[in-house]
């Protein structure tokens, strides 16, 4: 077994060449290359987690700007709601007071109609009766022969105008 | 390698000088194919970790491998010593990387070329070494941040009194033994496996040598063996380099935090 035969022979040979690699592979490997392979795994879960923590931070900020957003909708909503009503509230008064208008307008004319119908009537009552009182002097005198004042004419025709 | 017909399973452990020659009297430091794989794992090691450097935020498939070979270690450690254990990722890495890698590149099929890839790891020198560094760590980080009180990590929590003496004893020697069960796990695992894989290889060379028929019936069945052997010897290098790891965080946890 070389192993063992060749122990006295290469031992130092052997020892020597494997701390000379060990050392190189320890301060020329192991201390400079690793620490760096070593940071960029770092820096890369690093990096991660930050970019996990701003998604979170925007996730967050994108609830704020929803939830305002809904906010901002409802009370438009709402102030729409109150305008319409106010403009329908509005008109509706608007239409009151023209219809009320135009009822006064027409009330007037119906009573100046009236009140001049009411004239007319007066006086074709008046010319009516004086035409009566003429006819009833007439018809007297026609008859009678006799003269019948025109007070006394006037107040029988009345009279019976009265009764209709 | 063939000699006299003969596949000897043991000749890929040889350490052959590839420059000069061995003193006969023993301890020469020269560069040989051992030297040589050491060299071929830290330039893999290397060409490995520049893959993972480009830092990329959407890493590639080569940074994505780099960061998880590094998590899986970082993870390791942290979980088994905790904040404290930072500072031990580097020494952690590196055997662990090492270990891997010298023991993946003791796989490699070069041999179906002519050459002959070297296991590292199959030497007890190697893995004894390596063993002992733990083992220090251990020894040094526990008497520097505990002093004598170390020693009760060889007393459980609750151990009635005149039980101490005995468990005191018991709990020195399996502490003692770590370093050793470290190093023959790795060194026997790397062996056995290597020496299985020659051993299946040099049937199949040796039944298409014996005929037809003695192929058919010895080469076949082997060669199905040596592809699944293949495969587990992967898993058996992975393993092998995690649980040299694991353990040595493991041992360096009972050190910092005593208990």
């Amino acid at each position: 077994m070389p192993q063992i035969d060749q122990v006295m022979i290469s031992y130092a040979s052997q020892i020597v060449s494997l701390l000379v690699v060990l050392a190189i592979i320890y301060f020329g490997i192991a201390k400079a290359m690793l620490p760096k392979v070593q940071d960029t795994i770092d820096a890369r879960a690093k990096r991660v987690s930050d970019d996990l923590a701003a998604a979170e931070t925007a996730h967050q900020r994108a609830d704020e700007i929803e939830e305002t957003y809904r906010n901002q909708m409802n009370d438009a909503r709402s102030d729409a709601n109150g305008v319409t009503t106010e403009a329908k509230a509005k008109a509706a008064a608007e239409n009151d007071k023209r219809v009320a208008a135009a009822d006064e307008k027409l009330d007037a004319k119906l009573a100046e109609a009236e009140a001049a119908l009411a004239t007319a009537r007066t006086a074709a009552l008046a010319e009516i009766e004086n035409v009566a009182v003429e006819a009833t002097q007439d018809i007297v005198a026609k008859v009678s022969g006799g003269t019948v004042a025109a007070a006394e004419a006037k107040k029988a025709v009345k009279e019976v105008m009265a009764n209709g | 390698m063939a000699e006299g017909g003969e596949i000897d399973p043991m000749h890929q452990f040889q350490v052959e000088p590839l420059v000069g020659a061995w003193d006969p009297a023993g301890g020469s430091i020269v560069f040989t194919n051992s030297t040589m794989w050491m060299l071929i794992a830290l330039a893999a090691i290397w060409l490995f970790m520049w893959g993972g450097m480009k830092r990329e935020l959407v890493p590639g498939r080569w940074q994505l491998a780099v960061e998880g070979l590094t998590g899986f270690i970082n993870n390791m450690v942290s979980t088994s010593i905790g904040p404290k254990g930072k500072k031990y990722i580097p020494f952690v890495f590196t055997i662990f990387m090492f270990i891997l890698f010298a023991n993946m590149l003791g796989l490699v099929p070069i041999g179906v070329v002519g050459g002959h890839p070297f296991t590292v790891t199959s030497h007890f020198v190697i893995t004894g070494t390596m063993a002992i560094m733990s083992f220090s760590i251990v020894l040094a980080v526990g008497f520097w941040k505990h002093g004598l009180k170390f020693f009760t990590l060889f007393i459980p929590h609750g151990t009635p009194l005149p039980m101490v003496p005995l468990i005191f004893m018991i709990e020195l020697i399996s502490f003692m033994v770590r370093p050793f069960s470290l190093a023959l796990r790795l060194f026997i695992a790397m062996t056995a496996g290597h020496i299985l894989l020659k051993v299946f290889g040099s049937f199949i060379v040796q039944g298409m040598n014996a005929g037809a028929e003695y192929g058919l019936l010895v080469s076949l069945p082997s060669f199905l063996l040596i592809v699944f052997i293949s495969a587990l010897e992967l898993l058996v290098c992975a393993i092998q380099a995690y649980v040299f790891a694991l353990l040595t965080t493991l041992y360096i946890n009972d050190a910092e935090n005593l208990h």
